[in-house]
Order: C-alpha cells, then structure tokens, then sequence
C-alpha cells in the first residue's frame, strides 16, 4: 500500500514537473529582455508589438495596432503575436518569424529572412525601410511607405508586409 | 445562306485593349470588339446573329489567407451570324470586359485582351466558320511579386469556344 502511494507521488511530481516547465516555456517576456525581434531566452521570439501604418503605392493605409491586429481599409487581416506567429482573423495560423530570422508560412516553407535592423531577403530581392521609412529594394513602381515613431516598428513591419504582399501560390 | 462559301474571313475591328487599368475597369473595354466575318461582304448584309455571354472570374488570396484580388470578367459574343451571298457562319463583337474589380492594400492588378494572330476559318473550305482567338491576360504585383495569368478563348461563328 505504502508503495503504491509512493509511485503515486512520484506519478504526481512528474506531473507537476512538466507543466512547471511548460509554465517557463510560456512565460510573457519582461521588458528588460523584449525587443522587436531577437530570440528570448528560450530559444523563441519575443516581439515588442508597436504602432505602425503602412501606405502603398495609392496612398492606402494598412495599420498594426499596439496589440497586433492588422487592419487594412477592407477591414481586419490578421494578427501579429509577441511569440512571432501571424493569424489571420478567424485565429488560424498563416506563418511564424523564427529565432533564427526566418519567416515561415503555416506549412513551414521559408518565405523570406528578416534581420534584427528589419532588412529582408525575399527570394533573388533585398529589402530595407530607409531612414525616412520609404521601402527599398523592391518593385519601383509599387512605392511603400513606413510611418511609426520606434524605429523599432520596422522589423514587425517587414514581417506584416511580407505576409501581406505574398501568395500562398507558387510565384 | 448563299451558294458559294466566304472566301476570307477578317477582323475589322480591334486588336488589343485594356480591360482593368491600375485597379479600375477601363470604360473602353465595353466598345472595343474584334470579330470574324467574310472579307469582301458588308456587314450590315450579314444576318441571324446570337447572343452568347459568359462570366468568368479571377481570385487572389495573399498569405493571410485574404483575398486581395477578386474581379469578375464577362465574355461576349455574337454568332451565327449569314450571308445571303456566301455560305459560313461568322462571329461579330467577341469582347472580354470587367464587371466588377476589388484590389485590396499593397496590390496593383492589370487586365489586358489581345488578339492572337488573324481571324481564321476553323470550319471547312465549303462550310466555313470564322473564328478568332483572344487572350486576356492578367497581372497582378506588389512591391515583392509580379503573378501572371492567361486565358486563350477562341470563339467560332457556330457558337463552339476553346479556352486554354
């Protein structure tokens, strides 16, 4: 009897082990450690979400909101998370930006790398927000413009734009 | 219908238009036409035409799963059109136009027809049947991706249609 409640108390601190772990593995990054994109300490990304606005070649506005949610002038696209994943309104998964500055869509294939300073690398294209948050690099007819106080907002910027201006069909 | 069979058959009309300009419907697309009718007969001798039209429609979703591109298209037609001086039967205001256009954020969508080669008998040297291939072409761009998509339709003076 007494061993049988002694492997049910180990039984139950196993339990209690996995989801303490799990805990740690989910925990909020605290300010110090967050940033715009760089891995936390548990080999994820912890993305400080920032207000932006996006303007394309006809002067249209695509905005992030300090929660995440993307909404353009049809209405809401999706939503950035702090942990790097990007869902679209009904909250399924469409892609992820990795630690390792990968952007993935919702099967995994690489779509793009994203640098810490928010610099791209789309297919055979290099992609940076100037200093005065013009788009450079891409397609000179199709202008894109980046308005946001923290420099800090271009890195998020560039993962909405590329999740934006892609198709899931093979280009 | 007349006893000898048409001898040439032309495209007076059209050779190319614009059927979507920057994300708007261009208004010319509703008058521009080519057609396939016999060379040496004046249209207005040519008689019994049909109307046929077809909807068709091109849809584009980005990453997000949203649909940045969604444009509805309408072909039109007249066929069966005769001549009491030649036997055939012969297609008259073939045109591809946009009924309706919603490009969204980031997105630039262009929509052209063009007629590919010469109008043609695609019937037999004693029943002709003129013919004429049009292909609409669509282009679809963002700052990072420039996506393509063509129709070949060919519409017959007996009322057949190919699309490729």
């Amino acid at each position: 009897m007494n061993n049988r409640r002694h492997v049910a108390q180990l039984r139950m601190a196993a339990v209690v082990g996995v989801i303490v772990l799990a805990g740690c593995g989910s925990q909020a990054p605290s300010p110090s450690t967050a940033n715009t994109g760089t891995a936390g300490k548990n080999g994820e990304v912890h993305l400080t979400l920032i207000t932006f606005q996006l303007e394309d070649a006809q002067g249209r506005p695509l905005t992030m909101s300090a929660v995440g949610v993307i909404t353009s002038p049809q209405g809401p696209w999706g939503r950035v998370h702090e942990d790097g994943t990007v869902t679209s309104p009904d909250g399924a998964l469409r892609g992820k930006l990795l630690p390792t500055g990968s952007v993935v869509d919702a099967q995994g294939s690489e779509l793009a790398t994203i640098a810490d300073d928010g610099s791209a690398k789309v297919g055979a294209k290099e992609l940076h927000f100037d200093a005065d948050g013009k788009l450079v690099g891409g397609d000179p007819s199709q202008a894109m413009q980046l308005r946001a106080t923290d420099p800090g907002a271009r890195r998020i910027a560039m993962l909405v734009l590329i999740m934006a201006e892609l198709s899931p069909t093979k280009q | 219908m007349g006893d000898s069979a048409a001898d040439t058959i032309i495209n007076g009309l059209d050779k190319a238009w614009a059927i979507v300009k920057d994300n708007k419907p261009d208004s010319s697309a509703k008058t521009s036409f080519c057609q396939a009718i016999p060379g040496k007969i004046p249209f207005n001798e040519l008689y019994g035409w049909k109307n046929e039209s077809m909807p068709f429609s091109y849809e584009l979703k980005n990453k997000l799963g949203i649909t940045v591109i969604d444009v509805q298209l309408q072909l039109d037609c007249l066929w069966y059109g005769q001549s009491t001086k030649a036997r055939g039967l012969f297609l008259n205001n073939f045109n591809v136009w946009c009924k309706s256009c919603d490009v969204e954020w980031g997105w630039t969508l262009n929509i052209d027809a063009t007629v590919s080669g010469n109008a043609f008998n695609s019937g037999s040297k004693d029943a002709p049947v003129g013919a004429i291939p049009l292909i609409v072409s669509v282009q679809a761009k963002t700052m990072l991706i420039n996506t393509t998509k063509s129709w070949k339709f060919t519409c017959h003076g007996n009322g057949a249609r190919d699309v490729a």
